[in-house]
């Protein structure tokens, strides 16, 4: 459901831009993104004490909650 | 001679962080299924975004928790486009020009309970951005002037008569 929009918020904050895949697993009630990024970037998802990986939970899940679903997002190592 | 050179950089940035925004922003609303209509301004420090559209609660979230997060995304990415001159403060269906005006009341209710009683005034304890419209607030002011005690997330300013 947001995978397109974090996509293309991920794709603005890592260097291999090609790197990156999005996961997405739409259950009934829950939503579950995986972000995966090149490793040398992987920093730059989750920022100084995770903070950008938290501000992107907060905004899906802000958008998701809208929709009636919980979502959970989570980085990975390519 | 580089000063000149930086004003001019800032002035570049300024224009390409703009073009940015007004492409960037509307895109990233779409994709979560909303219009949005963006409006930029530069003002002393920072680029006022404010953006409108029709339900802009989710947005903006518990305490503009969800707004706060939108532009820490933002300026993180200006900041990895090397536009580092350049912050941002968001506004979503005028959320924190609201905030504003009741941050500017609580400075001038405080310096005026300094002046009738005499006594210093501490203020609740508040955010970096909170904090700094309470000092610019007040800044000018001949009777007081302000300035913040105790750490993070306790950080409150403390009003005070002026000597």
């Amino acid at each position: 459901m947001f995978k397109d929009t974090l996509l293309y918020i991920v794709k603005q904050l890592v260097d291999n831009q090609d790197k990156v895949v999005i996961n997405e697993l739409v259950g009934e009630q829950h939503l579950t993104y995986e972000i995966k990024v090149d490793p040398s970037d992987l920093g730059k998802v989750i920022g100084k004490q995770g903070r950008t990986i938290n501000a992107l939970r907060v905004l899906i899940r802000a958008v998701s909650n809208k929709h009636g679903k919980k979502a959970e997002v989570n980085v990975i190592e390519a | 001679m580089s000063n000149g050179n930086n004003q001019k950089n800032t002035k570049m940035q300024e224009v390409q962080v703009k073009d940015f925004l007004m492409e960037f922003i509307p895109e990233l609303f779409k994709n979560m299924g909303e219009d949005v209509h963006v409006r930029v301004s530069k003002e002393i420090d920072t680029m006022f975004v404010s953006v409108e559209l029709d339900d802009p609660a989710v947005y903006i979230g518990k305490s503009g928790e969800c707004l706060a997060s939108l532009q820490f995304i933002i300026n993180m990415i200006l900041q990895r486009k090397e536009w580092n001159a350049v912050r941002i403060t968001l506004d979503i269906g005028g959320y924190k020009r609201r905030q504003i005006d009741i941050l500017k009341n609580i400075a001038q209710n405080a310096a005026l309970k300094v002046r009738r009683f005499g006594r210093p005034v501490e203020l609740q304890p508040m955010s970096a951005f909170a904090r700094r419209i309470i000092h610019t607030t007040l800044k000018d002011n001949p009777s007081v002037f302000t300035h913040s005690i105790d750490e993070e997330p306790r950080r409150r300013v403390v009003v005070d008569l002026r000597k």
